[in-house]
């Protein structure tokens, strides 16, 4: 699993690739929490290249919403794939972010 | 005037269902004692691996069916006062003895029947009648204890229901296949390998056990080292959290586990310090109910908390990634 992100729009843009599961979580959660240390609250989750994503992904996506939405910031996702988007809406998480089909969609939209 | 103690419906409910699960494995534990010293008999008279085998093996399983029901019955007394956190625990350790004890058999099986295929012997035809008979009646009780066992353990999820019912189905497949064993080797007995179809059938007993005492302890295993629940579980917990996602300001983390037939979850929660404190239990006791009322015998706790849970000698709590503090 890696982590790549560019700064467009005041947007921190975050590209993930791999898998995100039990194994690779704890890591996926400090890089996040690492680029929000930077002070911009306002970030999208490209997770177009992400296969799978378990519980232990969810839940640091959950605190990172929580976390961005205290801060005054906000948290979006984009580019789920089928398997992705399935777990995601099993969590009722679509129900607290916005998901975009594309990265270029949700900043269109920010 | 009454001094009757007042039990709500779950605690009626729980007594009631024990005291099925206790009657049930009594039937098992008799039964299987009834037809087990025939058994012994039929095995010496017919000198069959085979048998003798099938023998060991229900001895060890009667054994690990005692446990069982000694369990069951501890818990159907009643050890509240000793055990706050129930005895789940007992269940999931006995699963683990009725695992071990079947691996043991196996190895006890595969051994007498290499010796017998290096040393072949025909079968005393006189024992062979009885063994037919008691194979017989083994398959047909082992079958109804099997489906009987299912059915309770369908109904609520239970380690010793679901090792017992394991525990039955093998009993009848292995009875079935000692029954063939024995018919094959009196049918084919003119021919002169007939000798080794004796040792050879036991290896089913040996694959059998192998899978079902392999099932039953890494069934078990997890729960008695505290694994977290299962990604279902998982789901249905954030699904919670999502609902309640305005009633707590952070979230820093899940802990999870099993014990026996019961689900004990933790969740640290953040909370806004400008609420009142009667606000935030408020919250916290609808956001318990909602989940108890969505996994079956859960107990949840939330943790109101300004950090993840810390566990000593683990690096790091991998459902609580990072410090909020650290944002």
């Amino acid at each position: 699993m890696e982590l790549q992100y560019e700064m467009v729009q005041n947007v921190q843009v975050v590209h993930v690739t791999g898998r995100i599961d039990s194994a690779t979580a704890e890591k996926f959660g400090q890089d996040i929490y690492m680029i929000l240390g930077s002070g911009n609250h306002h970030m999208l989750l490209d997770l177009s290249a992400v296969p799978y994503i378990n519980s232990a992904g969810l839940r640091v996506l959950l605190a990172t919403a929580k976390s961005t939405k205290k801060h005054g910031g906000r948290f979006a996702l984009s580019g789920l794939s089928d398997e992705v988007r399935n777990v995601i809406e099993l969590a009722g998480f679509h129900k607290i972010l916005t998901i975009s089909p594309t990265t270029s969609d949700a900043l269109s939209h920010w | 005037m009454s001094h009757t103690p007042e039990l709500d419906e779950g605690t009626v409910h729980d007594a009631a269902a024990l005291a099925k699960k206790e009657k049930t494995v009594f039937t098992s534990l008799v039964v299987d004692f009834i037809l087990w010293i025939p058994d012994i008999i039929a095995a010496i008279l017919a000198g069959s691996i085979t048998m003798f085998a099938d023998v060991v093996k229900c001895g060890n399983e009667l054994l690990a069916t005692f446990f069982a029901y000694l369990t069951i019955r501890k818990l159907a007394r009643g050890h509240g006062e000793t055990y706050d956190y129930g005895m789940g625990k007992y269940e999931t350790v006995t699963s683990i003895i009725t695992g071990a004890v079947m691996l043991i058999s196996l190895l006890l099986v595969f051994y007498t029947a290499i010796t017998r295929i290096m040393e072949p012997e025909a079968l005393q035809l006189s024992g062979v009648a009885l063994a037919l008979v008691m194979m017989s009646i083994g398959v047909v009780v082992n079958t109804w204890l099997w489906q009987k066992n299912y059915r309770l353990a369908r109904k609520e999820y239970s380690p010793i229901m679901e090792s017992q019912w394991r525990l039955f189905r093998t009993k009848a497949f292995s009875d079935l296949s000692v029954l063939l064993a024995l018919i094959l080797s009196i049918v084919l007995h003119h021919f002169w390998w007939s000798v080794y179809i004796d040792p050879f059938a036991s290896m089913i007993i040996v694959g059998f056990l192998f899978f079902t005492g392999y099932r039953v302890i890494s069934s078990s295993l997890p729960d008695l080292l505290d694994k977290t629940l299962d990604e279902s579980l998982q789901i249905v917990i954030l699904r919670e959290l999502t609902e309640f996602f305005d009633e707590y300001e952070a979230f820093h983390g899940v802990r999870s586990r099993r014990s026996g037939s019961n689900v004990y979850i933790e969740i640290f929660l953040e909370f806004d310090g400008e609420r009142k404190m009667c606000e935030v239990q408020g919250a916290i006791d609808r956001m318990k109910v909602s989940l108890e009322s969505k996994i079956t015998k859960s107990s949840v706790t939330i943790v109101p908390s300004s950090g993840p849970c810390r566990i000593p000698g683990k690096k790091s709590d991998s459902s609580s990634p990072g410090e909020e503090n650290s944002l």
